[in-house]
């Protein structure tokens, strides 16, 4: 026998592990040392069978706590008080004795810090935790129940299997209703829980400015910046253009509001992407270059073809944009190409030598930039992110003596070398490249991913991409195309893909996708036939229904037993409803059965009956029909 | 939510419970009833099946397995003597999460003849004080007395009557002939037993009927009814039905 009470201090103790642990990388000292003591400390009174600690003892020593995180809290700080204090009080009610009351509360304070750590780190590891939780808590509400009948309640191992099976069944039972109710269940537009959420501490990989010079050597930062769902793209086209750098003195490239009016002129193919950024300090949202038309609510669109948010886009978020690539914008009209030649009031004279080299070289823009182009590529230029050149003259030694630097150090003078040559140009930040996941048919794109290049103006064409940064001598080693994936990345992109999963459908998934999805559905119901469906349709339907038919024939094999059979089971299932006898589904004598009836009716049924079936004999349709007419008497309602 | 409620409504469903009566039930004394209840779905068990019976009596199954039949037994009191009815029986309970009780009360067809609180008494009624145990033997012949005499066998008597020993002496086969111990039955007359009133009246004569119609016949005299004396326990419900009936028809 097994008391149910100690199974059910077991489940208590692992749902409170499972609400405390995915919160214990985050808590703070003290009450991460509570917690463990109160475990450790109402394991060994669980094991003794005595509890020291009074409930009023707890009750009390909570208060304080409560008092003084209280005070901590403040609408700078919101998280840590409230994850501390339902900490605090989960490793309370943990160390106390675990009544039918004190359980429940454990419960929903793992459920409540389980939520909580959903405010640090929202990964599917969360999903995970949150599952286990909803299984044990639903077998032990089962359990608190036996329990609060009788607490000293002792069952059979075979019945305890069959208590833990139907707890067991509840939540799977429940889990496609979840999934039915999670998409139609009405959102909010903003999150109820948004104001506790920390402020984001991540940036994307570019930064608002771009300052070559500024650092000797950068650091590779893997960690992810967005996600593109779109069809796989030649990797010449994989730029995702972010911001624009207008203004620069020299060193330093920075972006001014006052832009001059641009008429884009956008022809040929278009690239529709849907893009999930990581949280981020940066209002800009990115795409792949260059961005048409961008869907998403209070986005402006600068006339550089930059769009930023007008809110902060600090919480996960989804936006889908149309692009067309390949490097070329057309304008309609010529641009104010004043703005886009303004330079600082000197150059270095190695500078102004080389410009002049560039300047007589070629009358028009389009032969100045082949010419500098041809000046990267021979000049032995290398890509490298080490031993950069730093300082005021940053740009002079990487173009005379360095001669290595990273995409800042090529874009920058690329640009300057241009605009001081009289073509109007300008930086774009953004990204290059990402890693094609084939399961999730994505782009993975990581802040080492970061990259900047020029946008020059060709007087007759248009802005033209051009990426210096393609011109060093090892820019092949660098951007390799033909390297194939190794494990190590197929694996995590993997890994991603789950993590895509997750929060393409459960963390993004809001009011506007939910209208999205009602408008896609209502507008595909409007083009439905209804008698082309009826059609196409049929076929399953009748083999459906000829299924049931089958079903319901095996389950009744009434419909194929003998008429003395199925008189017989009317008459049984008469007896067990009209008067309550049990006939142990035909284990039960029929005369015994008379007996108990103690009735008329059923006397004469079993008389006739037995008279001919116990006589090996087959009924005749006199008898038949007399059994039929006294079955009918004994269902008729009694007169009272 | 929607999963809870509908497995706390099929745990409670298909459930048949049923009452069975003892033998013999007092007023004032409790009397152990078997309480059933049948579980008649085809694959699912059921789970913390309260069953309340009237006055309050529970019980309580943890598991009654599917097509299977639990029971016990609930001790119950009836103040009054005659006929009671069973009444119903309220199935109730609070799984699967103990959030809500569901119940549902099942009448239960029938009724139980309570008979009246047996009342000790001296009198056996007729206004004589009973006779004690053999003071009102009367002879006859049979089997389970003494050895009275030895007969010729006339060959109607059994085989094993036959005195072997004494018939190999002579020519003649020779029987036992037994007496039989036989009481003077005991006619209980309801209006000459002491007591104040019907009822203590009737509880003395279920007393009576109680003590001795295991050991003697007991007959009864209700006013103008006679019941002919008999013995045994089927005989002895037999008075005490009517006794408890009495003045009810």
């Amino acid at each position: 026998m097994v008391a149910i009470r100690s199974l059910a201090t077991i489940l208590t103790y692992v749902i409170g592990l499972c609400g405390m642990v995915p919160l214990f990388p985050w808590l703070a000292a003290f009450p991460l040392v509570i917690l463990v003591v109160g475990l450790i400390s109402g394991l060994m009174q669980d094991v003794r069978g005595s509890w020291h600690l009074k409930p009023w003892m707890q009750n009390s020593a909570i208060v304080p706590v409560f008092c003084y995180y209280a005070l901590q809290f403040s609408r700078s700080n919101p998280v840590d008080p409230v994850v501390s204090v339902l900490a605090i009080m989960l490793a309370v009610r943990l160390s106390g004795e675990k009544t039918v009351r004190y359980s429940l509360q454990i419960y929903a304070l793992s459920m409540f810090c389980l939520a909580s750590s959903s405010l640090f780190d929202l990964s599917p590891i969360f999903l995970i935790f949150l599952g286990l939780l909803l299984f044990l808590v639903a077998i032990a509400l089962v359990l608190l129940t036996f329990q609060n009948q009788d607490p000293a309640m002792t069952v059979s191992m075979a019945d305890l299997k069959r208590i833990l099976f139907s707890g067991l069944l509840m939540p799977v039972l429940a889990v496609p209703l979840m999934l039915v109710f999670f998409p139609i269940m009405p959102r909010t537009q903003m999150p109820l829980w948004n104001f506790l959420n920390p402020p984001s501490s991540r940036t994307t990989g570019y930064a608002d400015t771009v300052e070559p010079g500024s650092q000797s050597s950068i650091a590779d930062s893997r960690s992810l910046a967005f996600r593109a769902e779109m069809p796989r793209q030649p990797i010449s086209n994989l730029y995702w253009r972010g911001t624009v750098f207008n203004r620069t003195d020299g060193n330093k490239w920075i972006r001014t509001s006052r832009i001059p009016t641009e008429q884009a002129e956008f022809s040929g193919h278009t690239v529709a992407q849907v893009i999930y950024p990581e949280p981020s300090v940066s209002r800009v949202l990115i795409a792949l270059d260059r961005p048409i038309a961008l869907a998403r609510q209070r986005v402006t669109r600068a006339q550089d073809g930059v769009f930023e948010l007008a809110g902060s886009a600090e919480r996960r978020m989804i936006y889908t944009a149309e692009s067309q690539p390949g490097g070329l914008i057309g304008q309609r009209k010529s641009i104010n190409r004043q703005f886009y030649l303004q330079l600082p009031d000197r150059l270095p004279s190695r500078v102004m030598s080389l410009v002049s080299e560039i300047v007589r070289a070629g009358k028009d823009d389009q032969a100045r930039v082949e010419f500098l182009e041809s000046y990267f590529r021979n000049g032995g230029y290398r890509y490298s992110t080490k031993d950069l050149a730093t300082g005021d003259r940053a740009l002079e030694q990487f173009l005379f003596e360095k001669k290595q630097g990273h995409c800042e150090f090529f874009a920058s003078s690329f640009a300057l070398l241009l605009r001081a040559a009289g073509v109007p140009c300008r930086l774009v930040g953004g990204y290059l490249g990402g890693e094609y996941n084939e399961l999730g048919g994505y782009y993975l794109i990581t802040n080492d991913k970061a990259h900047v290049w020029v946008e020059a103006f060709i007087e007759g064409s248009g802005w033209m991409r051009i990426d210096p940064s393609s011109f060093a001598a090892n820019a092949g080693e660098v951007w390799s195309p033909t390297a194939s994936p190794g494990f190590r990345l197929r694996v995590t992109l993997l890994l991603d893909s789950l993590n895509y999963v997750w929060n393409r459908s459960v963390i993004t998934y809001d009011l506007e996708q939910q209208v999205r999805i009602v408008t896609r559905v209502g507008s595909r119901l409007e083009g439905l036939n209804p008698s082309k469906i009826v059609r196409s349709l049929a076929p399953y339907a009748a083999g459906a229904l000829l299924c049931a038919g089958l079903l319901f024939a095996a389950g009744r094999a009434s419909l194929f037993s003998s008429r003395e059979q199925r008189v017989l089971r009317r008459f049984l299932r008469t007896i067990e409803r009209e008067f309550v006898i049990s006939t142990g589904e035909g284990g039960v004598g029929l005369f015994e059965i008379a007996a108990a009836a103690d009735n008329g009716l059923v006397s004469d049924f079993v008389a006739i009956y037995a008279g001919a079936v116990y006589r090996d004999r087959r009924l005749t349709d006199d008898e038949y029909a007399r059994l039929q007419q006294l079955l009918r008497e004994m269902r008729a309602p009694k007169k009272s | 939510m929607s999963v809870t409620g509908l497995a706390g409504m099929y745990n409670i469903k298909k459930m048949i419970p049923d009452l069975h009566p003892p033998d013999e039930v007092f007023a004032g004394i409790p009397a152990p009833f078997r309480v059933s209840v049948r579980n008649i779905k085809r694959s699912l068990p059921s789970f913390l099946i309260r069953l309340e019976c009237h006055a309050g009596q529970s019980l309580v199954f943890p598991v009654v397995l599917q097509n299977a039949e639990s029971d016990g037994t609930v001790l119950f009191t009836f103040g009054q003597r005659g006929r009671v009815s069973l009444g119903r029986i309220t199935i109730s309970s609070p799984y699967p999460v103990g959030f809500f009780t569901r119940f549902w009360s099942y009448e239960i067809d029938g009724t139980v003849v309570v008979f009246p609180r047996p009342l000790e008494t001296l009198s056996g009624g007729g206004g004589e004080e009973s006779p004690a145990t053999g003071a009102a033997l009367r002879p006859q012949r049979g089997q389970s007395g003494e050895l009275e005499r030895i007969s010729l066998y006339s060959g109607s008597e059994p085989l094993r009557m036959i005195h072997w020993k004494l018939s190999a002496r002579g020519h003649d086969l020779l029987v036992k002939g037994f007496g039989r111990s036989v009481v003077a039955p005991l006619v209980i007359d309801l209006d000459a037993l002491p007591g104040q009133g019907v009822e203590e009246r009737l509880s003395r004569a279920a007393w009576l009927v109680q003590r001795w119609v295991r050991e003697r016949p007991v007959g009864l005299l209700l006013g103008d009814r006679v019941h002919p004396a008999g013995m045994g326990k089927q005989h002895g419900l037999k008075l005490l039905r009517e006794l408890a009936l009495y003045g009810s028809d």
